[in-house]
């Protein structure tokens, strides 16, 4: 939680990093230096949410380009005082990753449920601070019920309805909702916690 | 009803709604702040959670990427002293009660050729505009429609599709106190644009033919005009096809 950590997150070249809010403002006034700085800061975060949302590179090359689009377009309507710009964007991305993917036919979405999660980070952002920040939300993802974690997880990453998790999991709707909500607070209180 | 809609926080940050779901959520928690802070919160956490997958995108994408921004507008802040001032800003939903009546209002009334769409500056004082209507008016293939008006007086409409023009003869408008002018409007996909303000309704106003999805209106506004319509158009006319 820590602001130094959200800066850091993704450097494009492992140096200092750059304010994702200051970056935001100035894309807002239509600064185009400050939007491809934006841009190298951010890419690897969005890219690699929608590689593994999506899953096929290409579609997510396309997702990466909307959301840089949206934020190009509504930098002037982003609401400082709903959270940080990274979770904006992020928010953004993963909002167009789920489109995207319920987009497609039912046999591809049945590809990917039985063959989850295998996605290969060739090319890691940077290793240091994932090992830092990633190492954090790794631990706390361990606190929470196998099947507060599933529900969450097979939401977040395959773009499923809380609806198709329950049919999924084999369980009652209003069991999924509740375990993706208590999932949800488990992981920020721990997330609180830590930093 | 809402107690359980509120245990749909969780499902909403997740994006694992339907959209008829996350709709009603979306609406359920702009009425209730409790629920909008814990949306934030988990809308946090998970972004965390999804940077956690970070990586590089290929290299060529970033010119892709900053080509296509290149080309494209951006959109203009929301102003947050003007909640009426916003009324068909928001194409995405909150329009104005008036806005249905509008649209049939034009769908009733006959129509206009396509064409670009740039007024002429009405406010200007000494302009040509008079003339400019009269030209429209008399022009030999101005198909003339008069049209009343909610405050029961009645509008001229011409168009000439030889002179690429539009005009609205405005004489029959009762006279306004000085702290009031009539403004039209140009709205385009719910999104309202000041056309200018009439500053001397006698002469009317001419201005380009414009594309047929877009509706003309005309308000009472402030002097000096307004950024939105801050009122119930007096009339509007959508320049659809025949």
């Amino acid at each position: 939680m820590s602001p130094e950590r959200d800066l850091r997150l993704v450097p494009s070249s492992g140096g200092g990093g750059v304010d994702v809010d200051v970056l935001l403002g100035q894309v807002a006034r239509g600064d185009n230096q400050a939007f491809s700085a934006l841009y190298d800061e951010i890419s690897a975060a969005v890219f690699g949410l929608a590689r593994r949302v999506v899953r096929d590179p290409a579609r997510a090359e396309d997702v990466t380009q909307e959301v840089f689009m949206e934020i190009w377009r509504k930098a002037a309507r982003f609401d400082r005082s709903m959270g940080k710009a990274k979770t904006w964007i992020m928010t953004i991305a993963h909002r167009r990753a789920v489109d995207a993917v319920r987009r497609t036919e039912s046999q591809r979405r049945q590809d990917q449920h039985t063959a989850p999660d295998e996605v290969t980070h060739d090319q890691p952002a940077d290793a240091l601070i994932r090992a830092e920040e990633h190492g954090t939300v790794r631990e706390c993802l361990e606190t929470l019920t196998e099947l507060q974690l599933e529900s969450v997880r097979l939401a977040y990453f395959n773009g499923y309805t809380y609806a198709e998790v329950a049919s999924l999991l084999d369980r009652p709707l209003p069991t999924i909702k509740t375990r993706m909500r208590d999932g949800l607070i488990r992981l920020r209180d721990c997330l609180e916690g830590v930093s | 009803m809402s107690t359980d809609l509120h245990t749909l926080s969780g499902a909403y940050a997740l994006n694992a709604l339907t959209a008829d779901e996350a709709q009603e959520f979306g609406t359920h928690i702009e009425a209730c702040p409790a629920c909008r802070l814990e949306v934030a919160e988990f809308q946090q956490v998970v972004a965390k959670w999804g940077a956690t997958e970070a990586l590089q995108p290929p290299a060529h994408l970033k010119s892709r990427v900053l080509a296509a921004v290149d080309r494209e507008p951006q959109l203009p802040p929301l102003l947050p002293s003007a909640q009426e001032q916003e009324v068909v800003s928001d194409s995405e939903g909150r329009r104005p009660k008036w806005f249905p009546r509008l649209v049939a209002a034009a769908a009733a009334l006959a129509a206009i050729a396509v064409g670009s769409f740039a007024f002429d500056q009405l406010n200007e004082p000494d302009s040509e505009l008079a003339a400019g209507v009269t030209r429209v008016f008399d022009a030999e293939d101005a198909s003339v429609t008069t049209m009343p008006t909610e405050d029961g007086s009645e509008i001229s409409v011409a168009t000439s599709p030889s002179l690429n023009r539009m005009a609205v003869d405005t004489h029959e408008l009762p006279s306004l106190s000085d702290q009031q002018v009539y403004q039209l409007w140009a709205i385009e996909r719910g999104e309202a644009t000041s056309r200018g303000v009439l500053s001397d309704p006698d002469e009317g106003a001419a201005m380009g033919l414009p594309d047929e999805d877009v509706t003309v209106a005309i308000t009472i506004e402030p002097e000096g005009g307004s950024q939105r319509p801050t009122t119930e158009p007096i009339m509007s006319v959508e320049a659809s096809e025949v």
